[in-house]
């Protein structure tokens, strides 16, 4: 698995990074209010290009993407090609891999009362009050979740507090049987990728001029 | 009812210069990702003294969706 991270490109730079996006993601950014947010978007979808060039060869095409019924991107022609994007603050990141994998990154930020209790599960929630800095605690467990449900495909339909995500590190997770990694690519960000198994990820943090560069075929 | 929804989310979420109307969607609009959704709820159910099951969480959208919700559930 490699994990691609990379901050937010310009919106003067990344308009110009439509190359391979699907529809349905193009008429999302498009409908985007501000540049900042068609910034960040373009930018994940440019790293997920790049990442699919850099580590198969890739170049793909809006046509060669499919959306699963909630909305989780594949390439249909690739069945042993997986990935994940996730974008927050100014970051972007996306995990690719042979098997199906999920990631999240959140900028760590203060969370609204009531939100740990309700998204936790029992024993999340145990650890989270016994937690000296809760802030941190927080963002790696939801980070997890997230990754786990987006590994899954299925969004919020799999309700947060039904499972246990294991947020003193890496391993594999007797609750989901998935195996999850933690990382902090930039200060103030957490980050977190699941899948079935495998090695650990790769971590590449990739500039804005090496996404600038021409991945023609 | 639309008053208070609209404060909520803008006490809640970076809205930008966008404009909070009826038609305006969570996603689309205002870039409201997973954590934020569930924030706002929580902010919701604060405020109107409910709970809100997580399978309804997916059918707020819009800003009608949520006034439509909301007006339902403290009738």
């Amino acid at each position: 698995m490699k994990v691609f991270f990379a901050p937010a490109a310009p919106y003067a730079l990344a308009r110009a990074w439509t190359d391979g996006i699907w529809e349905d993601k193009a008429r999302r950014v498009e409908r985007m209010r501000r540049d900042s947010d068609k910034a960040l978007a373009l930018t994940a979808h440019r790293l997920l290009c790049y990442a699919l060039k850099t580590v198969y060869g890739i170049v793909p095409r809006p046509q060669d993407f499919s959306l699963m019924a909630r909305g989780k991107p594949y390439l249909a022609a690739e069945p042993d090609v997986h990935f994940s994007i996730s974008h927050s603050g100014g970051m972007a990141m996306c995990a690719v891999h042979s098997e199906p994998v999920g990631a999240d990154i959140e900028k760590v930020r203060p969370v609204g009362k009531g939100v740990p209790e309700r998204v936790m599960s029992a024993a999340e929630y145990r650890l989270y009050m016994d937690a000296e800095d809760r802030q941190t605690l927080f963002f790696q467990i939801w980070t997890l979740k997230e990754a786990f449900i987006k590994y899954s495909g299925e969004g919020l339909g799999i309700p947060l507090k039904s499972f246990t995500v294991c947020p003193s590190g890496s391993g594999v997770d007797t609750d989901t049987g998935c195996a999850f990694w933690l990382m902090q690519p930039a200060a103030g960000y957490q980050a977190a990728v699941c899948a079935k198994g495998g090695a650990g990820p790769d971590i590449l943090m990739v500039s804005e001029e090496q996404l600038a560069r021409q991945l023609g075929r | 009812m639309f008053e208070k929804v609209k404060q909520i989310i803008e006490e809640n979420v970076d809205c930008g210069n966008v404009k909070i109307v009826l038609e305006t969607d969570l996603i689309s609009d205002l870039q409201v990702n997973s954590l934020d959704l569930v924030e706002l709820v929580c902010a919701f159910e604060v405020a109107f003294d409910i709970v809100v099951p997580e399978k309804d969480i997916r059918k707020l959208s819009k800003v009608s969706d949520i006034v439509a919700y909301l007006e339902k559930r403290v009738a």
